[in-house]
């Protein structure tokens, strides 16, 4: 397969890579632009791990092919928070102990992010359903909850800007 | 810090006072490596990215037995792209000796799973190295398969190993044996009996295992997913005969493993390919690799009888259980238990506890939170609840009447309990739980609406501390500046480690927990520990760091003497500074270089070989409330109470995302998981995230935690370990209420709607 | 590829249709070729072809939906939480959010496995679907649309709009998912639509997912309600004649044989469901 020129727009940076046509942007974001904080769980959209926002909506990057992504805007993990701060919510997630092992939770912030945007003050039941595509096998989700309702998104600040 | 008004007095008065004052012990602090885990920047062992690195992949075996006749590799080889190809034909053929399963190569000739490791790829990408896997041609000579460890201890059954099927250490089952079983059997006045099945559970961590190794012409540095860093170093260092000061194994952050990612093939493989190389390599398995590759629990058909009295007392536990520990399992991945609490669970006179470890033609077994304990409780919880409806007492009663207490002289070698606060944990569960004014008595609903029927239950268990206390090392410096650094060589799962053991060693010194650093997850820089299971770490790994902590606080008292020529006077370290007679002295005045104390694990007195003389575990106990369909037989958690002891909570926070964590895995072993396997082929039928289903956000129940703090004297600071212990009693508990709601028993989990439905005889 | 008209669409699949599929969302098909089940020579990515992502309502048309309406778009329109709640319902528990951000209506349909969840309800409202080839365009009733599992009557062609028709008022409906998990797939899903006049079943509409090749209508099951009495014994007794309607497998969410018991019970429940909420 031939590789052709994409240009991503990740974390307000414009990247421009030479791709694959069957590549996803979780490959894409991992192996090419060194963005490791978007995790692989399962590689087939079941765990969630993966979860970015393109164009502001969390989609799975492990099922996302990055060819469709041209002139799209991709926010990561590492583009929440801002000049080496964290936002609200990783602050909150810290405090809250709303992670053990941390895999799950570059995943969660991102689908939280957006949850809290579209609806500042989730209940538990709101939450739990927005959140289920993302699985945590450690058990942090009752705190999960917690570091969600102690927070309202305060909007995400590119890394760079 | 939660306090519980009528705790029992512990010896030592004078600690309860002083625990007035713990100013670092019992604080929720924030995992110190939180931050990076919500930033993004942690550094997981697949995050690792190596100039030159080459991609490894893995070729499964596609038959569940059998010999490899012949492979053909040359096709991959010549591949452009492919680096290395790795077959049992140019391998070393030395073994490697797992702790926890049978010594085998790195690759087998003899096959025995579907999905055993066949061949290793290291290629330029990841796509040239799937093309290469399915260029290489493998002739396999298929030989009968077994796949049910009753099966599998037939006489006629097809032979894994030529000495056969079981495991057990002799040959012959692992039995305990006391009293007089038969007589009390014929003797009873009440006797109750099941046979109950569990299923293949599988750990399920979010991050697959994965190994990058980097070698250079002399030295190897390893990242690898594994609870125990330094047997991996071992295992590279012994199979590919490099000196064990030249392995660095690393793994600074770690997504979960809960017993399943221990020593493997896989990091044999990827290292061998670098050094063949010459290379980087990083070798991640998939999800389905993962589940098939990796390690999970033991399935069983346990046979179990109680005899007792008329007023519910037991009398006699005959046990006999066959678990299947898989192609490459042995006596550790089952009957392991016996060596921990199980013989302690419930007190008799008389006992027979036989297992049959059985190897099958399935993924390998080792132990995965709390090992057989789940199984076991799943039908020994079920069968006390039916001993206290024939003696008409209800099921916290019957409880509460067979179990031991402290200081009681236990079956059968006469050891003795530390703490077990059975009794405080079963109040408290009982009244979170509503239990008094919620049991209608045995097979009675606690409510029925329209098709809906409700039930309650409850479970026990004892935790367990003590596993190769004799490989706990930890080592603490104290630098001139006044700060300390704890060097450990456990690993933090995700557990909490890295920030509670750092807790132990600051209240130890008296300084603040940031001034305390860590270094841990490199073999390089930390002292030989056998790694972090059996709910071990926070206990035997604390005693070490607080006893280093110890001794490097007297090796500066030490160096202060001699450097100030103050034999006579008093010197103490308290709270960061060096008083000399009472009169603070800067650290820098007496050392130049860090000071440093080492602790290794103390030996304990035994009654007999594994049982020790005083029996440190805590105590648990769980209460669960469901709801029923009967029409459907959907089964729903309304809400599960875990009250557990934690002797103390070294960090409140910490503890109870472990007990939740337990809990929550407990419930899907319960209710919905379990990897299947073709009848006739082995092959697995559901290993992924889309058939394999743990519980969701949405779908997890509502679980309640009760921490109690009885204070272990024999622990840090009071602690006792925790990691497993809330996993055991659930399956027991859920299926108690169940049987509870709908007045019919399910002997098989998981307890599917369908099992339900064929319980109530309506399929 | 990224075609930028419908046109250019057909033309191209009518040179390559065997050996192309479409891509909107990539939730499906994105997994397939992961698991080796497809390996395409083309795939067109018609995501960003404009103006079939948009929904219309109108008393006198009914509801149009763009194929390229995602799931999420469903569950936050309105007018189909307020008329069309099934479907409502069906998008709402359809897999998880970032999945029902990305998958679309149009995708859903022609993936066309027995189980998609917003069949069902599509089905009991008759809606119909539009297809556009180089050949032309064609309607074509959902019902007549699946031909097998993973299989439909598409031919060099493009769905481009599903539409439900006017209905019948007032009227009452219903959508459930029986599943292991609350995303899973299903291990029978099922939607009902029903009309009531002088007490007896006017209009009765129940539609079955996961439980044949296809989609289905359970056609016994109406036609011994059609016309009688809304009695809950004859609901039951109805009920239980789903058994000839269905051909369930068993797989990694449920035996055959739980299938096939617990259908009656799901359809005899949302009738009733269905018939509460007439008017509402």
């Amino acid at each position: 397969m031939s590789k052709h020129f994409v240009d991503l727009n990740v974390n307000g940076v414009i990247h421009s890579i030479q791709v694959k046509g069957n590549w996803t942007l979780l490959k894409v974001l991992r192996d090419e632009l060194n963005l490791t904080g978007t995790k692989c769980g399962c590689d087939e959209g079941q765990c969630g791990a993966c979860t970015v926002l393109v164009n502001d909506k969390p989609v799975l990057s492990c099922l996302t092919l990055v060819s469709g992504l041209h002139g799209q805007e991709v926010t990561t993990i590492e583009g929440l928070g801002g000049g080496g701060n964290l936002a609200p919510l990783q602050e909150s997630f810290i405090k809250h102990h709303a992670l053990q092992c941390g895999f799950c939770t570059p995943g969660m912030i991102m689908l939280a992010e957006d949850l809290l945007l579209r609806n500042p003050h989730p209940t538990e039941q709101e939450i739990r359903y927005e959140l289920r595509g993302n699985l945590c096998r450690c058990g942090a989700y009752p705190n999960i909850t917690k570091a969600i309702q102690t927070v309202t998104a305060r909007g995400r600040e590119r890394s760079n800007e | 810090m939660s306090r519980n008004a009528e705790r029992p007095r512990s010896e030592t008065v004078l600690e309860y006072e002083q625990e007035q004052k713990f100013k670092v012990v019992g604080q929720s602090f924030p995992l110190r490596d939180a931050r990076e885990k919500v930033d993004g920047s942690a550094k997981y062992s697949a995050d690792i990215k190596l100039e030159g690195m080459l991609h490894a992949k893995v070729l499964g075996s596609r038959h569940a037995h059998a010999m490899i006749r012949k492979i053909d590799v040359t096709a991959a080889r010549n591949l452009p792209g492919v680096a290395e190809v790795l077959t049992f034909e140019n391998t070393p053929r030395t073994l490697f000796h797992p702790h926890e399963t049978q010594p085998v190569f790195m690759f087998n000739q003899q096959l025995r799973f579907y999905g055993e490791a066949v061949a290793a790829v290291a290629a330029e990408t990841e796509e040239i190295a799937d093309e290469a896997l399915e260029a290489i041609k493998v002739e396999y000579d298929t030989l009968p398969a077994v796949f049910d460890p009753v099966e599998s201890a037939k006489p006629d059954a097809p032979k894994l190993y030529p000495e056969g099927n079981l495991m057990d250490p002799g040959g012959v089952p692992l039995t305990i044996t006391w009293g007089n079983v038969e007589k009390a059997f014929s003797e009873a006045e009440i006797v109750v009996k099941g046979t109950f099945r569990t299923p293949v559970h599988s750990p399920a961590p979010m991050e697959p295992r994965v190994c990058v190794a980097s070698w250079d012409g002399k030295d190897l540095h390893a990242w690898v997913s594994s609870q125990f860093p330094h047997r991996v170093a071992e295992d590279l260092a012994t199979v590919l005969d490099i000196p064990l000061s030249h392995v660095k194994v690393v793994s600074h952050f770690f997504g979960g493993g809960f017993g399943g990612k221990k020593q493997d093939e896989y990091y044999l493989m990827a290292a061998l390919l670098s050094i063949r190389t010459k290379r980087p390599v990083k070798l991640e398995f998939s999800r389905e690799q993962e589940m098939i590759m990796g390690k999970r629990r033991h399935s069983s058909v346990e046979n179990i009888r109680l005899a007792g009295t008329k007023d519910g007392r037991i009398t006699a536990i005959d046990f006999d259980t066959y678990y299947d520990v898989g192609a490459h399992g042995n006596f550790v991945g089952g009957t392991l238990g016996f060596l921990e609490s199980f013989l302690y669970i419930y007190k008799c006179e008389n006992a027979v506890f036989r297992g049959h470890d059985m190897v099958t033609n399935l993924p390998t077994a080792q132990p995965f939170r709390g090992v057989p304990f789940p199984a076991y409780h799943f039908g020994i919880e079920q069968l006390v609840d039916e001993l206290g409806e024939k003696a008409g007492l209800d099921p916290i009663t019957v409880r509460l009447r067979n179990t031991y207490r402290k200081g009681d002289t236990m079956k059968p070698f006469g050891a003795t309990m530390s703490n077990y606060a059975i009794e405080e944990c079963a109040e408290k569960a009982a009244a979170a739980a509503g239990f008094r004014s919620k049991w209608k008595g045995w097979k009675k609903p606690t409510e029925v609406r329209d098709t809906k029927v409700r039930g309650i239950g409850v479970g026990l268990s004892m935790g367990w501390v003590e596993w190769m206390r004799d490989m706990s090392n930890a080592t603490v410096k104290i630098y001139p500046d006044g700060s300390a650094e704890l060097f450990t060589g456990t690993q933090d799962l995700g557990t909490g480690s890295n920030t509670t053991l750092c807790q132990l060693v600051a209240e130890e010194l008296g300084l603040p927990l940031y001034k305390v650093k860590l270094t841990a997850g490199d073999t390089s820089q930390t002292p030989n520990d056998f790694g972090a299971c059996s709910s071990r770490t926070l206990y035997l790994g604390g005693l070490v760091s607080v006893g280093a902590a110890k001794k490097a606080r007297q090796a500066l008292i030490n160096a202060a003497r001699l450097r100030l020529g103050a034999d006579g006077e008093s010197i103490e370290f308290k709270e960061g500074k060096l008083l000399v007679n009472g009169e603070p002295v800067p650290l820098s005045e007496v050392i130049k270089e860090p000071v440093s104390g080492s602790q290794h694990g103390q030996p304990l007195e035994y009654a007999a070989q594994f049982f020790p003389s005083t029996y440190v575990g805590g105590a648990v106990f769980h209460i669960a409330e469901v709801e029923v369909d009967v029409e459907t037989g959907e089964v729903k958690v309304l809400k599960y109470t875990d009250a557990q002891d934690v002797g103390r909570a070294i960090n409140p926070a910490v503890v109870e995302g472990q007990m939740y964590g337990g809990a929550l895995q407990g419930l899907g072993y319960a209710l919905g998981e379990g990897l299947t396997f073709d009848k006739k082929t082995g092959k697995p039928l559901n290993a992924n995230f889309l058939d394999y289903k743990i519980f969701n956000f949405e779908d997890s129940p509502q679980v309640s935690l009760i921490r109690i703090e009885s204070h272990e004297p024999n622990g840090p600071f009071g602690a006792l370990g925790v990691g497993e212990h809330s996993i055991n009693p659930v399956a027991g508990t859920v299926a108690n209420a169940v049987a509870n709601a709908i007045g019919a028993r399910v002997f098989e989990i998981p307890i599917t709607p369908e099992r339900v439905l064929r319980a109530l005889g309506k399929i | 590829m990224r075609p930028e008209s419908i046109a250019e669409v057909c033309s191209f699949l009518k040179e390559h249709q065997a050996v192309t599929r479409l891509i909107a969302g990539g939730t499906d098909l994105v997994t397939m070729v992961k698991d080796r089940v497809l390996a395409p020579k083309y795939v067109l990515d018609v995501s960003g072809l404009p103006g079939l992502n948009a929904v219309r309502w109108s008393k006198k048309e009914g509801l149009a939906m763009g194929t390229l309406t995602t799931i999420t778009t469903l569950v936050d329109t309105e007018v189909i939480r307020d008329m069309y709640v099934s479907l409502y319902e069906a998008a709402a528990s359809f897999g998880t959010t970032q999945v029902r951000n990305m998958a679309t209506v149009g995708g859903n349909i022609c993936r066309s496995s027995p189980a998609a969840d917003i069949v069902p309800p599509l089905l009991v409202f008759d809606s119909t679907v539009k297809l556009v080839g180089s050949a032309g365009e064609r309607t074509v009733p959902l019902g007549e649309f699946f031909t097998g599992p993973g299989r439909n009557v598409l031919r060099n062609e493009i769905l481009t709009e599903i539409r439900i028709p006017p209905q019948k008022e007032p009227y009452g409906t219903a959508f459930r998912k029986m599943g292991r998990t609350s995303e899973d797939l299903a291990q029978v899903n099922c939607a009902v639509k029903v009309v009531v006049a002088d007490d007896r079943f006017d209009e009765v509409k129940i539609a079955l997912g996961a439980v044949a090749p296809t989609p289905v209508r359970a056609k016994t099951v109406e036609e011994a309600l059609k016309g009688h009495r809304t009695r809950p014994e004859l609901i039951k007794e109805a009920a239980n004649k789903v058994a000839k309607d269905i051909s369930p497998i068993s797989d990694s969410r449920s035996s055959a044989e739980y299938r096939m018991y617990v259908t009656p019970i799901l359809v005899r429940r949302l009738i009733t469901e269905a018939m509460a909420r007439i008017g509402t």
